[in-house]
């Protein structure tokens, strides 16, 4: 039993740990620069539906931010900047991208109307 | 109404309301597919018209922000989302139920539709009704209904056209009855006049010179009154009132076999008898009459010159076996049929073996007949 509170306690603390990097390394930068996280989300779910193909084209965007290989339209970098191109760790990258779309993901927030 | 009318008339309602069921039948069922491909398409429509109205709202909670987003929900109807790789995102069948698995459910409708773009995620949208059977059952019960009611008044129908379309024959038929009944009638105080007299001078012995010619006019009263009887038995339609006596059935066969010695005589056949004595027989005089006359005039008159006659009459059966002409196989079958004659040599109506069908067919006895050409033929009643 004492074994089963230490794994859990050392599972949440890396699971702490690993968001607060996605924190500090994503939405931080997002956050000071007011960038509209959920509208970007919406646009990725309704043109790639499926989290695997949302998850490679936010990867293909990451690794070579452009107008082009963004999601969102042209007008939309009129008032918010372009990311610059940085390198990544592919699966630290990876790893937030996943955090990323659990975090702004719209499917846990359905639920069945109630019946009248 | 006569067998024969019967016959026609029942032939002419098979074609016609056979004919008239079948296409009122192939028409109904027509018809019915017809509806009941309008009853699915309606029902098509309808889980359409949920299709549209969860796509509007899937779209109206695609750009919504708030916390929780309710998925639209409609009584009576199952509808779920999948995504691009047909797995499950949200709806109100069973998450595990893959959007393939979703198709197969039985006794449903579904719907399926393609959404872009993909709102909140989902390519596809499946909508599910169970099928509306009682609309199916009512148009059954509807059709089933018509088809019985249509079925009666074509019956009514053709039971009042089969009666005009024999009434034609029923007349012709009654015309020839009352010239038979006319014919018999004026024949018959003629040939009993004659029959008496030659019995008379017989008795008498008055005229042994002309004893040939006297035979001759016997043999031709006889084959007249033969005929008479025939065709009465005929225009009664054998219905008339039978008197069921027991009847000493050797002493009669002699009888009748005495009564045609004339005949005989003239055709020089030898006549070879095996009549067990005693055997008796419960049935009406008349009937017996006509059934052993018929039998023994035909192998008499059909019977070659100087051939052989054999007559068995034993507990159980009365053969009769002549070294005639015989019959060729395929009349042999048709044979008791009225107006069918095997053999157009000798004169004569085509009635005898029509009679003796009847009778044995009225008595549930049984009759064998077997012919061979040139070698004669044999015909056993069993009772």
């Amino acid at each position: 039993m004492v074994k089963v509170y230490v794994y859990l306690i050392i599972g949440s603390v890396i699971a702490m740990a690993t968001t607060q990097d996605f924190n500090q390394r994503c939405l931080a930068c997002h956050q000071a620069e007011k960038i509209p996280d959920r509208i970007i989300y919406r646009r990725y779910l309704e043109k790639y539906s499926t989290h695997d193909r949302i998850a490679r084209a936010m990867e293909r965007y990451l690794r070579n931010p452009s107008i082009e290989t963004s999601v969102m339209p042209r007008p939309f970098f009129n008032r918010f900047p372009q990311k610059k191109k940085k390198s990544y760790d592919t699966q630290a990258l990876r790893h937030d991208i996943t955090l990323y779309i659990k975090r702004f993901d719209m499917i846990k927030r359905l639920r069945l109307e109630p019946s009248e | 109404m006569s067998a024969s009318e019967k016959k026609s008339f029942i032939r002419f309602l098979i074609i016609y309301l056979g004919s008239t069921y079948t296409l009122l039948t192939l028409a109904s069922w027509g018809f019915y597919l017809i509806a009941k491909e309008h009853i699915t398409q309606r029902e098509y429509q309808n889980l359409e018209r949920y299709a549209q109205q969860i796509m509007l709202r899937l779209r109206t909670l695609h750009h919504s922000d708030d916390a929780i987003l309710y998925y639209p929900v409609f009584k009576g109807v199952d509808s779920a989302i999948y995504d691009l790789g047909g797995r499950y995102i949200f709806g109100t069948l069973d998450h595990n139920l893959s959007i393939q698995a979703a198709q197969k459910q039985p006794h449903k409708r579904i719907l399926i539709r393609s959404i872009h773009p993909y709102y909140l995620g989902a390519a596809k949208l499946l909508v599910m009704r169970p099928i509306d059977t009682s609309s199916i059952l009512a148009l059954q019960r509807e059709f089933g209904i018509f088809l019985l009611l249509s079925w009666l008044i074509v019956g009514i129908l053709g039971v009042i056209l089969g009666r005009l379309f024999i009434r034609p024959m029923r007349d012709a038929m009654h015309q020839l009855n009352r010239f038979i009944q006319d014919t018999t009638h004026e024949l018959n105080t003629p040939i009993s006049t004659i029959l008496t007299n030659i019995e008379l001078i017989e008795s008498l012995d008055k005229c042994p010179m002309a004893q040939t010619e006297l035979r001759r006019i016997e043999i031709a009263s006889k084959t007249l009154n033969r005929i008479y009887e025939d065709l009465s038995f005929l225009n009664l339609n054998h219905h008339y009132h039978r008197k069921i006596e027991t009847i000493d059935f050797s002493s009669f066969v002699k009888e009748r076999l005495l009564y045609f010695r004339t005949m005989s005589e003239a055709k020089k056949l030898r006549i070879i008898s095996d009549i067990k004595d005693g055997v008796k027989m419960q049935m009406d005089h008349n009937d017996a009459i006509r059934l052993v006359d018929n039998l023994l005039s035909n192998a008499i008159k059909y019977n070659k010159k100087g051939g052989m006659l054999h007559i068995t009459l034993h507990q159980d059966r009365l053969c009769i076996e002549d070294e005639g002409e015989g019959m060729d196989q395929e009349v042999l079958h048709q044979v008791t049929k009225r107006f069918v004659r095997a053999n157009e040599s000798e004169g004569g109506f085509g009635i005898g073996l029509h009679i003796v069908y009847t009778i044995v067919k009225h008595y549930h006895f049984h009759l064998v007949i077997k012919s061979e050409k040139q070698r004669g033929t044999t015909v056993e009643v069993r009772w």
